[in-house]
């Protein structure tokens, strides 16, 4: 079974053309350091509440990016709010993106390629070698989005995760996205890690947004 | 699911399963006060799990189990967290499951008597939308 972060970076994979793609790359760090927390989540590594995050077991998961960021959590005892670790660990500039990736080519669902554009600029794609993982994804994803069930847990988190990405236009066309907004927003709050992702990503887009400088 | 099974499940998670008087009752291993523990009776055709304890990581799957092994065989289940005092994501998640199990059914599932902290947090992951929720018992 593939981990959330490697759901959530397979879906960003253009099954096309390989490139990665996503229409919110400022957001994106802080949705995968979600999509890690879910993960050692469902490992019962860490537990959180409204506001707090506990690890309750330090052993490994055998994932080295979710025992690295374990690890690193179990080292700031002094850190307890889940908010406080999505950035803490955005700002330390894990890779897990490209982790995840690389996870991705091992089990043999894509493969990397690189080439030059113009002669200079590398370009890394990663075609599909197995598309099947990601056609399930994007069926779960649209099943919890257009249903009104309960989705599985699993469902809930991903499409919180994909959400903050801007992947969800991916999966479905805009207009039922738009129908569906409110079930989307529901979805999305039910967990805590992914509504403190959600106020991490509101606030940089501010700062970003007050840094620009007018002209008028 | 058959008793033989249940109790199988719940055996291998570490816990013990009696039954007296019609009344079901699950503890962990580690029957320590703030583990969730919980009780089962039948009442005015509702089965009624009532829970004891903090409904967190290291006793949500014997809540997830506990209240979907209610809602698998009853038509109406009712889970009654007035003595839960501390809920978790992971508790939250069993709950929801669980509801999502009675769902699939077409079990009526509600929760009731929550205490403050329980209730401000399903009210804050919107929780509330999604279940029924009773002030008191609702038989």
């Amino acid at each position: 079974m593939l981990t959330m972060l490697e759901e959530v970076v397979l879906l960003a994979v253009d099954e096309n053309s390989g490139g990665l793609r996503s229409t919110r790359p400022s957001a994106t760090g802080y949705a995968l350091v979600g999509a890690v927390f879910f993960d050692l989540a469902l490992a019962r590594k860490i537990d959180t509440d409204t506001e707090a995050i506990q690890i309750i077991d330090r052993s490994p998961t055998g994932s080295p990016t979710l025992d690295h960021v374990l690890a690193a959590m179990s080292e700031r005892g002094e850190i307890t709010s889940v908010r406080q670790w999505i950035e803490e660990i955005s700002y330390r500039r894990v890779d897990l993106e490209g982790e995840a990736l690389a996870s991705l080519i091992r089990q043999g669902i894509l493969r990397h390629e690189k080439s030059k554009r113009l002669w200079i600029i590398d370009v890394e794609r990663f075609p599909m070698v197995d598309n099947r993982p990601q056609r399930d994804v994007r069926l779960r994803l649209a099943e919890a989005i257009l249903s009104d069930k309960i989705p599985d847990t699993r469902d809930i988190m991903l499409v919180s995760i994909a959400e903050p990405c801007g992947l969800l236009g991916y999966v479905l066309p805009s207009e039922q996205l738009a129908n569906r907004r409110q079930r989307i927003q529901m979805l999305c709050n039910l967990e805590t890690i992914s509504r403190k992702v959600a106020h991490s990503i509101n606030d940089l887009e501010v700062a970003l947004h007050q840094n620009v400088p007018r002209i008028m | 699911m058959g008793l033989g099974l249940r109790a199988r499940i719940v055996e291998t998670i570490g816990m013990h399963l009696e039954i007296s008087g019609g009344v079901c009752r699950h503890t962990t291993e580690k029957a320590e006060a703030n583990l969730i523990q919980v009780t089962e009776e039948t009442r005015n055709g509702w089965r009624v799990v009532t829970l004891t304890g903090r409904a967190d990581s290291e006793g949500a799957d014997a809540l997830e189990i506990a209240l979907k092994s209610a809602v698998e065989g009853n038509d109406r289940v009712v889970a009654d967290f007035k003595g839960v005092n501390y809920i978790s994501s992971a508790g939250l998640r069993s709950v929801l499951q669980a509801a999502r199990a009675a769902q699939t059914r077409g079990t009526e599932f509600a929760v009731c008597g929550l205490t403050e902290f329980v209730r401000k947090v399903f009210d804050t992951s919107g929780l509330n939308q999604l279940l029924h929720i009773h002030g008191e018992l609702p038989c």
